[in-house]
């Protein structure tokens, strides 16, 4: 016999009340010790209290956010911000073409266009319009325009990650009905709300882009991971890795990955799974790309590197600084079935 | 944890990274010797060697063919 859903829910805010009790006390920590061996929380009480929590992905809409109890209220002005076209004037992408990663000048960043170069992905095209079914693109160093097929340039820069129902990335197994992933989510609810539910949409388009940096900034802090071969869980659960686990870069960024995509639509961002290298020494490495709406800015979060949130053009200006890295393409699922908005002039050939 | 790779791993200035992936120890300390000796900034470099399980059969494309 199953229970009727509204037992379920009753079931699932008192979680929420009890959870926010124990994070206001700060006992949140204590409550999700694990074996380091297993994974499996040593508290008996927290393991009823955590699966009892609401399981919050991706697909969780706002308003069923607000059924959960975890929030009291919704930023104002989302709906609209999540209405705004995504392909406009001016928006910076990467796009795949003869581009130079060598540093020719300390002062200006690498990724502009050499014909001489091997194909690569660059950051650092712009768009200017659209010409039927391409998109019309500047890339500095470049002789022309470039004009490139919009399925192309949707493949490489919509949203990819975990399906809303989890999945594995990496060998880590993102699953949002394990307890310590429903935690650690709802914890982050939590202890953001006030932030949240007080976020202004409707503000000066700066003023929005500051409030999701430092919301999106403070949620990717969250993750405590060490670098594998250190201490720590090294099994392939995202909620136990997430603060008690050791993994190489891939595994951190996949663990980043399935925790961000939670909070995609009520603050307005994008989150996509990226392979690169380094520049000095052509290492693998492994990062995540955040995509605030409506600024469509990009930042690189790398759990593994201790940055939350860099600004992307930082984190690929070139080897210097400490931001060594550069795109070599992506993982995970994107979904096919969206076509993105566009708001564009028409530049024909 | 079933072992399938040890990683070379080195961290300077905060920033660790997996250099490569070898399928015996011995390959993976002769991987770390040889990076000791040609990293402009060994001096500032630390490095260790992890075992890692399937993560790495999810990330071998990376590093290309395995050194033994």
């Amino acid at each position: 016999m199953s229970l009727p859903q509204t037992w379920h829910g009753d079931m699932s805010r008192r979680a929420v009340t009890r959870l926010r009790e124990l994070v206001q006390s700060g006992g949140f920590q204590r409550a999700t010790a694990v074996d380091p061996v297993s994974g499996e929380l040593t508290n008996t009480e927290s393991r009823a209290l955590f699966a009892a929590l609401p399981a919050i992905t991706g697909a969780t809409s706002p308003g069923e956010l607000l059924d959960t109890g975890l929030l009291a209220k919704l930023p104002r002005g989302l709906s609209e911000v999540m209405q705004e076209p995504k392909y406009v004037f001016g928006r910076e992408l990467f796009v795949q073409s003869h581009v130079n990663h060598r540093v020719r000048d300390p002062q200006r960043p690498v990724g502009e266009y050499r014909a001489d170069s091997e194909l690569g992905f660059t950051h650092r095209a712009r768009l200017l319009g659209e010409d039927d079914d391409r998109f019309v693109l500047e890339l500095e160093g470049a002789p022309a325009l470039l004009r490139v097929a919009k399925t192309d340039i949707y493949a490489w820069n919509e949203p990819r990650g975990v399906p809303s129902s989890g999945g594995v990335l990496a060998n880590v197994h993102i699953d949002y009905n394990e307890p310590l992933m429903k935690a650690q989510i709802c914890a982050a609810f939590v202890d953001l709300a006030p932030e949240i539910e007080t976020a202004d949409f409707t503000a000066h388009p700066d003023a929005v882009k500051a409030q999701q940096e430092r919301l999106v900034s403070r949620l990717a802090a969250r993750q405590r991971m060490r670098y594998a071969g250190t201490e720590g869980y090294n099994g392939n659960k995202a909620g136990v890795l997430f603060t008690h686990g050791q993994g190489i870069c891939f595994v951190q960024r996949a663990v980043a990955a399935g925790f961000l995509q939670a909070f995609t639509r009520t603050l307005a961002f994008e989150v996509m799974v990226c392979a690169g290298r380094t520049l000095k020494t052509d290492t693998p490495h492994g990062f995540v790309v955040v995509t605030l709406r409506p600024s469509m800015t990009r930042y690189v979060s790398d759990p593994a590197w201790h940055e939350p949130l860099t600004d992307l053009r930082v984190a690929f200006f070139g080897p210097g600084w400490g931001h060594d890295r550069r795109l070599v393409g992506f993982e995970g699922l994107q979904d096919a079935d969206t076509t993105p908005s566009i708001r564009l002039p028409e530049l024909a050939a | 944890m079933i072992r399938v790779a040890y990683a070379v791993c080195s961290e300077t200035r905060g920033k660790p990274l997996t250099r490569a992936l070898c399928d015996t120890r011995k390959g993976a300390e002769q991987v770390m010797s040889r990076l000791k000796g040609s990293d402009m900034d060994a001096g500032q470099t630390t490095y260790w060697i992890a075992e890692l399980g399937a993560e790495a059969a999810a990330v071998r494309e990376y590093y290309g063919a395995a050194v033994t």
